[in-house]
C-alpha cells in the first residue's frame, strides 16, 4: 500500500504560479489584441495615406459612426443578461417620427420629446411582457417589435421623409465642444456611464451572472426578472432619446431608415466583447471595436472602394474576431484538472 | 511500496484491453499526469479512483482525444493507438458521462439514432426497421429491454445509463472482440437501486467480453462490483491492486497520501434548542403535506428513492419553486413562498443539487461565482472593488481547499469535485442558520467531502439547523441526529439513534414493510 506522506495534490506553489503567470501573459494580449489592431490600422494609415493626417478626417471619423456607437452601446444594456434587443433601430426611428412629426406641425418640443421617451418606455415594457413574463425567445419577441415599430413609423410619417428640424434640434447633436459634436460626446459619456455600472456596481456584476446562468442567479437572491425588464426600459428609453438626436443630427427622418441600423450596432458590440474584458459585452471593447471597424473602412474607401465595403469590412471583421475569441476561450478553460 | 505494487501486471497471458505507459501532460508549467501507467484486461471493470483533480479526467481526456498527452503510449487490445486519439470509437473507447447527454424530449429510437454513423446513407430516409432490429440485437447482448418508442424524460437513470450504453455500443466496430467503456461518475446522483441495476449492467458488459473503466467516488459501489482498481494521486498512479485485496481504508489512504480513520464526521453532540425550521402541510411539486421541525444544532436528513420528493422538498424550501399551499417558518418568520431573496435575507441558504442548473455559471470565473453572495459588500467608496473581490475569493477558496487556486479560472475548468467546494464556499461564507444541502457530496473524493460536511456539523454546533437531502444513506446514517424517508411525496417513516442505519434507509425508501416496522421507532412524522 501507499505509504507515503506527501501533501495531497493541490500543494504544489511554484508550478502554480508559473502556470498563473503564463496564463496572465496571454490574457492580457487577448484583453488589448482589439485596441492593438486599432493603434497599428492607424499608425499604418497615417504612415502610408496622406489624407489620414489631417485633423479633420479624424473629427469626421469620430463623427460618423457616433449613432452607431450610441446604439451598440444601448444594445450591450440587454445582450448583457444574455438576450437581444433587437428592436433599438426602430425605436430610435419610431421615436425621431413622433417628435419630427409633432415639432414640423408646430407641437412644442417640450410635449413631444416627453411622448418619444414615453414611446421608447412603452417599447421596453411591451418586450419585456413578452420575454421575460411570458417567456417568448428574444430574438423573435424583439424581431416582432421591430417589425411592428417599422410599421408605425411609416404611419406616424405617412410614409414621407419629414424634414424641417428646428434650430434647437439640429444644435442639440450638431453643437460643438472642442471641436467636436454634442453627439460624440453624448456617446463617449454613455461609455463611461455603462463603464460604471458594468465594472463598479453590483448591478453590473449581477447582469453577467444573470446572462450565464438565470436559476443560479435566482436562487442566489438576485432578483432576476425585475433587472431584466428594467434592462429593456433602460433599452428603450435610451433608443428613444437616440430618436431626438437621429432627428437634429440628420435634421430630418426618414421611416425607411431603421433597417441600415438594424445589425451593425450587433455586430460591433460582438466584437466589443472580444476585448478589456474578454468574453462579456463591455462599453470599452465596443467603442474600441467601433472605431477600429470605423478606421478600417475609412481606409479603404479613400483608397477607392465604394459603400459595399462597410458590410462587408463589418461582417468579415465580425467573424474573424469572434472565432478568434472562442478559440482562445477553449484554450483558457481546457486546462481543467 | 506503491511502486512494487505495479509489478505483477508486465504478466504473461491475453492481451489487456488498455495499456497505457508512461504518459505525461502538463498544461502551462503545471504537470496534470506523470510517468502515469495503467492497465486494464479484458473482461474486468477496473475502478479509477483518486481526489478530485489529481488527473483522472485528464487521462480519459487524454483517451478520447479530447486533449493531446505530451508524451507516453497507448494501446488498446494490443493495437498502438497514435496519439493524440482521433475519432476514440474506432478504437473501440467510449465515455458515458455523468449527464450522458440525450434529449428529454425525443424518443429512446430518436436518440439512439442521434450519433449513428449513417455515412453516405446520410440524406437517405432512415430505415426504421433496420434501426429497431439493430438496436433490439444490441439489447439482447447486454440483457436488457426498453420501450424503443418511450420518450427518454420518462425513463429512470439507470435505463438512462443504458440508453447511453447502447448508443455507444452502436458506434463500436461491430467485429471487434471487445470495448472499452469509459463510465464517468454515472452513479454520482443515483440512489442505491438505481445504482444497482447500472452497475449489474456494467458486469453484464465487462462479462461479454469488454472492459469497464469505472470512475467514482463511492467507494462501497468499488468495493462491491470492480475486479481491480487503480488509484491516481497528483497526476501518479500510486496504487494497483485486486479488489479483493485491499480494503477502502487502504484505498482512501493511496488517494489521500494518508490515513483517514472515519469517512464522515460525526453529528455535533448538543442538545436540540429552540425550532429553527418549521414546516406545516407543505405542498408543492411532487412534495405533499410534508410536516416537520428542525431544531437548532440539528442535522436532519431527507431521503426516499429517486423522484420520491427529498430534491424537490430542498429546492421548494429554498425558493426554487412554487408552494402550493402549507406553510415554512424559520425562527419564526413566515417564509411561505418567498423569494430566493427574502430566504436568504432569513438566513437559510440551498446547497442546490443540480449544480449545473441552479448553482453556478460555468463561463464566469471561480472568483465571479464565489462572491456572488456578497458583492454587495466588496464595495470601496461605493464602488465595487476588483482587489477586494480578489482577495475574497482567494480567502473562500483556499478555506473549502480547491484545486487549482486560480481565482480567474472559468468554473468549467475545475472538476465536479472543485466547482462543489466553490459552490459550498459561496453560501457558507453567510454563516447561514439553516443550511439546506442537496447532495452536497456529489462528485467530491472521500477527504474533501468529509471536510465539506465538517463545516456543516460546525455550523450545526454553533446553533445552525443543517438539513440534508440526499440518496446516499450510508452519509445520511452517519452523519444524521435523524432521518426522514419519502415516498411519493409525502414523509413516511422517521429514523433516529440506534434505527438509524444505512440498511434501514434503504428499507423504509423501498418501503419494505416488515424492515420498517422493525427497525423505525416512530411512524410517518
Amino acid at each position: 500500500m501507499a505509504t507515503s506522506t506527501t501533501a495531497p495534490a493541490g500543494s504544489g506553489t511554484p508550478e502554480k504560479s508559473a502556470a498563473r503567470r503564463k496564463t496572465d501573459v496571454s490574457g492580457l494580449f487577448e484583453k488589448w489584441a482589439l485596441v492593438g489592431a486599432l493603434v497599428v490600422l492607424v499608425a499604418v494609415c497615417m504612415a502610408t495615406i496622406p489624407q489620414f493626417r489631417t485633423a479633420s478626417l479624424f473629427t469626421t471619423m469620430l463623427n460618423a459612426q457616433s449613432l452607431v456607437l450610441l446604439l451598440a452601446l444601448t444594445a450591450t444594456v440587454v445582450l448583457r443578461m444574455g438576450d437581444f434587443d433587437l428592436s433599438i433601430s426602430q425605436t430610435m426611428v419610431a421615436s425621431a417620427a413622433v417628435i419630427g412629426q409633432l415639432t414640423t406641425n408646430g407641437t412644442s418640443p417640450a410635449v413631444a420629446i416627453p411622448l418619444a421617451l414615453a414611446l421608447g418606455a412603452c417599447v421596453g415594457l411591451v418586450n419585456a411582457l413578452l420575454v421575460v413574463r411570458i417567456g417568448v425567445d428574444s430574438f423573435v419577441a424583439t424581431l416582432g417589435s421591430y417589425t411592428a415599430l417599422a410599421g408605425l413609423s411609416y404611419l406616424i410619417t405617412d410614409s414621407r421623409i419629414v424634414a424641417g428640424a428646428s434650430d434647437g434640434f439640429i444644435n442639440f447633436s450638431r453643437s460643438q465642444i472642442a471641436g467636436i459634436p454634442l453627439i460624440t460626446w453624448y456617446a463617449w459619456i454613455l461609455v463611461i456611464v455603462l463603464w460604471y455600472v458594468y465594472q463598479r456596481t453590483p448591478l453590473g456584476r449581477y447582469s453577467l451572472f444573470i446572462g450565464g446562468n438565470r436559476n443560479a442567479a435566482t436562487l442566489a437572491g438576485i432578483p432576476v426578472n425585475r433587472i431584466r425588464t428594467g434592462a429593456y426600459v433602460v433599452s428603450g428609453l435610451l433608443a428613444a432619446f437616440l430618436g431626438v438626436c437621429f432627428f437634429g443630427y440628420f435634421g430630418a427622418v426618414d421611416p425607411s431608415a431603421g433597417g441600415q441600423y438594424m445589425l451593425q450596432p450587433f455586430a460591433a458590440a460582438f466584437l466589443g466583447s472580444t476585448a478589456i474584458t474578454v468574453g462579456r459585452f463591455n462599453a470599452w471593447g465596443t467603442i474600441a471595436a467601433l472605431y477600429l471597424l470605423t478606421v478600417g473602412i475609412t481606409a479603404l474607401q479613400i483608397l477607392g472602394a465604394e459603400t459595399w465595403v462597410t458590410n462587408l469590412f463589418y461582417g468579415l471583421a465580425l467573424m474573424l474576431s469572434v472565432a478568434a475569441a472562442k478559440i482562445a476561450g477553449r484554450r483558457r478553460a481546457g486546462g481543467a484538472k | 511500496m506503491s511502486t512494487a505494487t505495479r509489478l505483477p501486471v508486465e504478466q504473461a497471458g491475453p492481451a489487456p484491453a488498455l495499456k497505457v505507459r508512461s504518459l505525461r501532460k502538463t498544461y502551462g508549467g503545471a504537470v496534470a499526469l506523470e510517468h502515469l501507467d495503467l492497465t486494464v484486461r479484458v473482461g474486468e471493470v477496473h475502478a479509477l479512483l483518486g481526489q478530485n483533480g489529481c488527473g483522472k479526467s485528464t487521462l480519459v481526456k487524454s483517451l478520447t482525444g479530447v486533449i493531446g498527452p505530451d508524451s507516453g503510449t497507448v494501446e488498446v487490445y494490443d493495437r498502438q493507438v497514435h496519439l493524440p486519439v482521433e475519432a476514440a470509437h474506432e478504437h473501440g473507447i467510449a465515455v458515458i458521462h455523468q449527464d450522458i447527454g440525450l434529449v428529454d424530449e425525443m424518443t429512446v429510437l430518436e436518440n439512439l439514432g442521434a450519433n449513428a454513423r449513417y455515412g453516405t446513407r446520410l440524406l437517405l430516409p432512415v430505415n426504421t426497421r433496420r434501426e429497431r432490429r439493430i438496436y433490439t440485437e444490441l439489447m439482447d447482448r447486454v440483457g436488457f429491454h426498453f420501450d424503443l418508442d418511450a420518450k427518454v424524460s420518462t425513463l429512470s437513470p439507470s435505463e438512462r445509463a443504458l440508453v447511453a450504453v447502447v448508443r455507444a455500443m452502436r458506434l463500436m466496430p461491430d467485429d471487434a472482440a471487445g470495448q472499452l467503456f469509459i463510465l464517468d461518475e454515472p452513479t454520482a446522483a443515483l440512489p442505491k437501486p438505481e445504482a444497482d441495476r447500472l452497475l449489474t449492467l456494467m458486469r453484464t458488459v465487462a462479462d461479454l467480453g469488454s472492459a469497464v473503466i469505472f470512475i467514482s467516488h463511492r467507494l462501497a459501489e468499488v468495493m462491491e462490483v470492480c475486479d481491480r482498481a487503480t488509484v491516481m494521486r497528483a497526476g501518479r498512479d500510486v496504487l494497483e491492486t485486486r479488489i479483493e485485496d485491499t480494503d477502502r481504508a487502504e484505498i482512501v489512504a493511496a488517494m489521500l497520501g494518508r490515513r483517514m480513520d472515519e469517512f464522515y464526521p460525526d453529528p455535533p453532540n448538543v442538545t436540540p434548542g429552540e425550532v429553527r425550521v418549521a414546516v406545516d402541510a407543505l405542498t408543492g411539486p411532487v412534495v405533499r403535506d410534508a410536516t416537520f421541525h428542525v431544531a437548532a444544532g440539528e442535522v436532519v436528513g431527507f431521503t426516499g428513492l429517486a423522484g420520491m420528493g427529498q430534491e424537490e422538498l430542498a429546492n421548494l424550501l429554498g425558493g426554487a419553486t412554487e408552494t402550493v399551499s402549507g406553510t415554512v417558518l424559520v425562527d419564526g418568520a413566515d417564509l411561505t413562498g418567498a423569494t430566493p431573496s427574502r430566504i436568504i435575507d432569513a438566513g437559510m441558504v440551498l446547497v442546490p443539487g443540480n449544480r449545473l442548473r441552479d448553482g453556478i455559471w460555468v463561463a464566469g470565473s471561480a472568483e465571479e461565482n464565489i462572491t456572488l453572495p456578497v458583492v454587495p459588500q466588496l464595495r470601496k467608496r461605493g464602488s465595487v472593488s476588483n482587489s477586494l473581490i480578489r482577495a475574497k475569493a482567494e480567502e473562500l477558496m483556499a478555506g473549502v481547499g480547491v484545486h487549482p487556486h486560480d481565482p480567474e479560472r472559468p468554473l468549467g475548468g475545475f472538476s465536479g469535485g472543485n466547482q462543489q467546494k466553490i459552490v459550498f464556499g459561496k453560501w457558507m461564507q453567510l454563516d447561514p442558520q439553516v443550511l439546506l444541502l442537496d447532495e452536497p457530496t456529489q462528485g467530491v473524493d472521500p477527504g474533501a467531502a468529509k471536510d465539506l460536511l465538517g463545516r456543516a456539523m460546525d455550523a450545526a454546533s454553533s446553533g445552525s439547523a443543517v438539513l440534508v437531502f440526499s440518496g446516499e444513506h450510508e452519509m445520511l446514517a452517519a452523519i444524521c441526529h435523524r432521518v426522514l424517508v419519502l415516498h411519493e411525496g409525502r414523509i413516511v417513516a422517521e429514523l433516529s439513534g440506534a434505527d438509524l442505519t444505512e440498511e434501514s434507509l434503504l428499507a423504509a425508501s423501498e418501503l419494505d414493510h416488515a424492515a420498517v416496522t422493525a427497525s423505525a421507532t416512530e411512524g410517518a412524522a
